[in-house]
């Protein structure tokens, strides 16, 4: 405990970069011990140590909780930067107490009985005892780290539950895709696109590939732009197909290595009725008519083109 | 708030398909409750499949609501009609069932605390599927954006039919056009609504030869178990593919050690009604395999069992003559062909040393752990000579070489089956809940009746 205590106010890895300690055995070994050891306790001296442990257990979780919304709701490392103490770390000392009283709860004699003592007593095979040993340490980790990753879980989505209460269908996927600076930009655009094209427009869009993914990929993009027809280009540098109403223009919205900046040929004005474009940060849109689009790569462009 | 309101009737009309399940003799509430939604909502969804093909010819929420209330009707009048159940009991074995919950949980025992964490677990993927809609990557690419169509157009049919897609019966997709016919947005309701029914059913089933403490620690395993929580949460089909699947085989199981034909109905159900979520997975094989030796036990009961084969097979037509009948693409069935000799799998030692590879990295080092307690229960079933157990530990095993052979007979046909890793993990979902069976089953002739 007194290495995971230090772990916890230091940074993840200190324990192995400096005492050459590997975390995951000690935690193994010493739920082992204290399994064995417990045995040769006298009850009193059980009941003691088993309600000290239980009890800091529930107080080390309610902790870790807040502790974990708090920093949901802040920024990343800010329990750190606060009070010194590394979450991830702190974990590992959440993981060792919820263990261990998943071990007490599985062989205390005295009070829960829940499996194994019982047979404990009675078996006295020695091998058999030590396979069920075994078995009851195993249970507890898988529980433990199960129970954890859970509970992580639930920490981080009720936080932001709690931080997006209030918006609409349209912002809360947004968030889910990691918000508008992030794939969560599929949405926005896909929005601005449904306002600026008739429900049976024909639309002309990137082929499925690198920074494309989204918006090239047919099967998913319908979803966002239903019911709107669409036809998928096979190269970066197609022409225009002549049943195409709309052409997107598009920098990439997923993720930024690799092909960007479609359409890659120019479209001459007389084939253009207008254009349409949205600005990412601020969501302005802007018309433009009497123009050729020629690609741009100097600059991150989004918008639409309608086509005569 | 409202959103939840407009989504309740047609909810409760998919369960109420499920009503006769609830009157099954020799069997707890618990195991009644879980499996009349989980079945009701694949003949809810069948049904309207039925109506729309055969006679409506258009999805609407007129079509939805008759033919779910008709269905409803009908079995109604059947289970109070016919068989002459009194409605009372009903309803006082649902309360005595949540009474009996609410007078543990304020009991300071083990079993409070592990009901406690079940609720907390039932609760956030609940809040979580009625905060957030539907996001995921698959479910917008096909699921969800069936269902739009479906509510749109009222129609099956799509603006292009990928191949891959025409695997997927529309049983998740005809769940969300129910949501949103009825002008709620919450489609994710569904899987929060099959994942504690899951959970219900599965302590059911432990619960026949267990103690409630251990019945309650087995079904927290699996309900905290990461793969089968966050899916949850997700509107893809493999978590109800796995929930009517692992119920279907751990029912048949059950059939096999107790003779007690509502496991066999019920393991057919469940087992046949998987086809209607996902159509390619060969894992319903298993449940013929397993009532084929089930035959050879019980050949009295041949003929029963002979019908439960061909209704699981039967299953798996309707889509299957539905995309053939309306040539949307050819059919599913002859695309995905297999190599001509089973010899092939294992003559290309490369691409057998790359699977294994690919299997030990993605599904069994996850599970080593579960392996790893599976063996220990497998010992102390021999031990103790229960070998009902050591044949469920047999079908665990099996199951593991069914996936490895599948994704085998996979690579050979596609490719690009190694960027895909996610896919392979979540299909063996399915090993959870059978291998939790199987450790406690193992280990239950060891806890009352030690050796010395």
């Amino acid at each position: 405990m007194g290495v995971l205590l230090i772990e916890t106010v230091t940074y993840s890895g200190f324990v192995l970069n400096n005492l050459q300690l590997n975390l995951n055995p000690i935690l193994i070994a010493t739920v082992a011990t204290f399994t064995i050891y417990s045995y040769y306790l006298s009850r009193a001296q059980r009941k003691f140590i088993y309600k000290a442990i239980l009890t800091s257990t529930g107080l080390i979780l309610i902790i870790f909780t807040v502790l974990s919304i708090l920093e949901r709701l802040h920024f990343l490392n800010y329990i750190y930067s606060t009070i010194h103490i590394n979450l991830n770390s702190f974990l590992y000392l959440v993981v060792f107490f919820v263990t261990i009283s998943i071990q007490i709860l599985l062989i205390d004699p005295d009070k829960y009985r829940i499996f194994f003592f019982d047979v404990f007593l009675t078996i006295r095979k020695s091998k058999q005892k030590c396979l069920l040993s075994i078995f009851s340490v195993i249970l507890a980790i898988i529980l433990t780290h199960q129970l954890i990753a859970a509970g992580n879980i639930i920490a981080k989505g009720t936080s932001k539950v709690i931080s997006n209460i209030g918006k609409t269908s349209e912002e809360k996927i947004t968030v889910a895709f990691g918000g508008q600076h992030e794939q969560g930009w599929i949405v926005p655009y896909t929005s601005f696109i449904n306002r600026h094209t008739p429900e049976e427009a024909i639309i002309f869009i990137p082929p499925q590939m690198e920074t494309w993914s989204m918006v090239g990929n047919e099967g998913y993009l319908r979803w966002f732009i239903y019911p709107r027809k669409i036809l998928r280009s096979s190269k970066v540098d197609d022409e225009i197909p002549d049943s195409a109403q709309f052409i997107l223009i598009t920098y990439g919205t997923f993720g930024s290595n690799g092909e960007v900046v479609w359409p890659r040929i120019t479209i001459d004005k007389s084939k253009i009725i207008k254009m349409t474009f949205i600005d990412r940060n601020t969501l302005k849109e802007s018309e433009v008519t009497d123009s050729s689009y020629v690609p741009n790569f100097n600059a991150q462009e989004w918008g639409i083109i309608e086509l005569k | 708030m409202l959103d939840i309101v407009l989504a309740i009737p047609l909810v409760v009309l998919s369960w109420l398909c499920g009503l006769p399940i609830f009157f099954i003799s020799g069997r707890s509430v618990a195991g009644r409750l879980g499996l009349s939604f989980i079945i009701g909502s694949a003949i809810a969804t069948f049904s309207v499949f039925l109506s729309y093909v055969l006679i409506f010819k258009q999805f609407s929420l007129l079509q939805v609501s008759l033919t779910l209330l008709i269905v409803v009707t009908l079995e109604a009048a059947y289970v109070f009609g016919w068989q002459k159940q009194k409605l009372r009991p009903f309803l006082s074995e649902i309360l005595t069932f949540f009474r009996n919950i609410l007078s543990v949980l304020v009991k300071r025992e083990p079993k409070s605390f592990l009901i406690t964490i079940l609720i907390v677990l039932a609760a956030f993927s609940l809040i979580s599927n009625l905060f957030w809609p539907v996001s995921d990557w698959d479910a917008l690419a096909h699921y969800d954006y069936r269902a739009k169509v479906i509510v749109d157009m009222g129609t099956l049919s799509e603006n292009f039919p990928p191949v891959y897609f025409y695997q997927y019966p529309p049983y998740t997709s005809l769940l969300h056009s129910f949501t949103y016919f009825s002008g709620s947005t919450s489609a994710k309701i569904w899987y929060s609504l099959l994942y504690c029914c899951f959970l219900i059913s599965f302590y059911a089933l432990i619960r026949r030869s267990s103690s409630q403490t251990v019945g309650l620690l087995a079904t927290v395993l699996l309900a905290s178990s990461s793969l089968i929580f966050n899916h949850s949460m997700m509107a893809y089909t493999n978590l109800p593919y796995t929930i009517f699947i692992s119920l279907g085989i751990l029912e048949l199981l059950v059939w096999f050690q107790s003779k007690q034909m509502s496991y066999l109905l019920m393991g057919t159900l469940l087992i046949a009604f998987s086809s209607w979520i996902r159509l390619a997975e060969p894992f319903w094989v298993i449940g013929i395999i397993l009532l084929l030796i089930s035959m050879w036990k019980y050949k009295d009961k041949f003929f029963i069992q002979l019908l439960s084969i061909i209704l699981i097979y039967l299953m798996r037509l309707p889509w299957s003559f539905y995309i053939d009948f309306y040539q949307l693409i050819p059919s599913v069935t002859t695309q995905l062909t297999l190599p001509e000799s089973p010899l092939t799998y294992f003559s290309s030692i490369n691409n057998l040393l790359e699977v294994s590879i690919f299997f030990i990295k993605n599904v069994a080092t996850p599970y080593f752990l579960y392996f790893v307690l599976m063996t220990i229960s497998l010992i102390f079933s021999i031990i103790y000579k229960n070998y009902y157990s050591v044949f469920s530990h047999i079908i665990a095993f099996g199951l593991l070489l069914a996936l490895f052979t599948g994704l085998l007979a996979f690579s050979y046909m596609f490719n690009g089956w190694k960027d895909i890793p996610d896919s392979a993990i979540r299909l063996s979902m399915i090993l959870i809940p059978i291998a939790l069976f199987a450790i406690f089953d193992g280990l239950k002739l060891a806890v009352s009746h030690p050796q010395n």
